[in-house]
């Protein structure tokens, strides 16, 4: 099966995020469905990545692409009061992480020496799409600093994990993918709740029980639809009633 | 606290060394416990955790000025490695009875040569299990982790410190505080796993033939700090001046 390509996936995830955060800073929290999209651009981008093998495992390259993305979005936030100057504040966040994100890849490529194709269109992807999920976040949970580290470990978890999971022989982007989706939707039922606890939160109550009930439909939907492909996926290996020395 | 200009420079000078500390600090891929020399968790995350204890314990002498920040960042950090390390190795030598050998110099192959271990003088030729590349961290690996963990600390102090001092005239102290913090993670972050790259998931530290590769972690984290200061200080100085706030 043709595999979507990183930048029709990327394209997608760029569009859909920067609506994702307008709709979130005009006040509509629904439109944090619209970061599951970034979400599984970072995932396809660690998956094209760590299948050519990094010597340093899928955790560090999740890590370091999250440490990207999510250290330039608390950096802007620092200065731009953006509720007031939302796509200025997105702007930057896309500039400073595809900058950071694009070095850091061409010098593992060129100094490095990593011989990973694409590492620097990948590890750029990973930067600004969790940069965009974090500057979401952050727009729903307010300036509650406490709650960055929280941020970031829930993301990195999120974008890392769906190719770790499903590494291995008959693996393949359709799976992953849902499976980045399963964990997206966890993500921003996650976020949700948080913000319903939280008192500092930005938004009323009413809009955090409303992205708490789509992520949970999402997740049902999603976790329904990763089950059904993983069990067609594993049909061509399910155990036939003969033990592995007699086939 | 230090000025903008000073605090670009500590952000640069604070991430070369989180760079070049990983290169110190004994660590072997997760598959290969007890069948390679160093904690078996990866080198960039056994750094990252490092550093991030050495922030932590930095952040508790935030009032104290620059020198004492360094210090307990370094001295935090380098306790938890030698924690780790001391962990570790009980376990491997009472749990499954493999004693602390350095699989490189077993094999002739460390950097300054011979089969001992040059502080202790033991011997190590002859310890390593067939089929392995050494386990545990013997004397010489210890004290490797302790220097890399001592630059790593004392970066990432200098990191916090200075996205503090550049962050306080804007917010409140505590959020400062922990603003500062998360921020000298992420840059603690970026540069540790870049290294993590030429060591290509294991190092004995400097009795490693792969510390000879330094030179091209300095540049690549020189140039990915000096990106990652200049955009905190832009950041900081229009904050200040109120061009985007």
């Amino acid at each position: 099966m043709k595999e979507i390509s990183i930048h029709t996936l990327f394209g997608a995830a760029l569009l859909s995020g920067i609506a994702g955060i307008l709709l979130i800073g005009h006040g509509i929290s629904i439109g944090i469905v619209f970061l599951w999209l970034p979400f599984l651009s970072a995932a396809n981008s660690i998956r094209g990545m760590a299948m050519y093998g990094l010597g340093t495992g899928n955790a560090s390259i999740g890590y370091w692409g999250t440490a990207v993305g999510a250290t330039s979005a608390f950096v802007a936030s620092l200065s731009v009061s953006c509720r007031s100057t939302l796509l200025l504040y997105v702007a930057s966040v896309v500039v400073i992480s595809l900058v950071i994100g694009l070095t850091t890849g061409v010098l593992a490529d060129k100094v490095i020496r990593m011989r990973i194709p694409r590492i620097e269109l990948n590890s750029a992807v990973i930067a600004v799409s969790t940069a965009l999920i974090t500057t979401g976040f952050l727009l729903i949970l307010g300036s509650n600093y406490g709650l960055y580290p929280f941020i970031y470990i829930l993301i990195t978890l999120a974008v890392l994990h769906p190719y770790n999971a499903s590494t291995g022989a008959g693996e393949n982007q359709k799976r992953t993918l849902m499976l980045a989706l399963v964990e997206a939707c966890m993500t921003t039922l996650v976020i949700g709740i948080v913000a319903m606890l939280t008192s500092g939160s930005a938004m009323p109550i009413s809009d955090d029980v409303a992205i708490v009930v789509l992520s949970a439909f999402g997740l049902v939907i999603a976790v329904v639809a990763w089950y059904r492909l993983v069990k067609s996926d594993i049909y061509e290996i399910r155990w036939t009633g003969y033990s592995p020395a007699e086939h | 606290m230090v000025d903008p200009l000073t605090a670009t420079i500590m952000i640069i000078a604070g991430g070369v060394l989180v760079g070049v500390c990983v290169h110190f600090i004994p660590a072997s891929a997760t598959g290969a416990m007890a069948a390679a020399t160093g904690i078996a968790t990866g080198p960039s995350m056994l750094s990252a955790g490092a550093g991030l204890t050495g922030i932590y314990a930095a952040a508790y002498s935030i009032d104290s000025g620059i020198a004492p920040v360094i210090v307990s960042g370094a001295v935090g950090s380098a306790l938890m490695l030698l924690i780790t390390i001391l962990c570790g190795n009980i376990m491997l030598a009472f749990g499954i009875g493999a004693p602390p050998v350095s699989g490189q110099t077993a094999s002739g192959k460390s950097t300054f040569g011979g089969t001992k271990d040059i502080i202790t003088g033991f011997e190590q030729g002859g310890y390593a299990s067939p089929g392995t590349d050494g386990h545990g961290m013997p004397f010489q690996t210890a004290v490797s982790g302790t220097i890399g963990a001592l630059m790593g600390g004392a970066g990432g102090a200098l990191v916090f410190y200075a996205v503090y001092s550049m962050t306080l005239p804007e917010i409140a102290t505590e959020n400062a505080v922990t603003l500062a913090g998360i921020i000298a993670a992420g840059v603690f972050l970026i540069n540790s796993v870049l290294p993590a790259y030429v060591l290509v998931g294991k190092t004995e530290g400097v009795f490693d033939m792969k510390i000879r590769s330094i030179p091209r972690t300095f540049i690549s984290c020189l140039v990915t700090s000096s990106i990652v200061a200049c955009v905190i200080y832009a950041v900081c100085e229009l904050a200040v001046f109120g061009v985007v706030a």
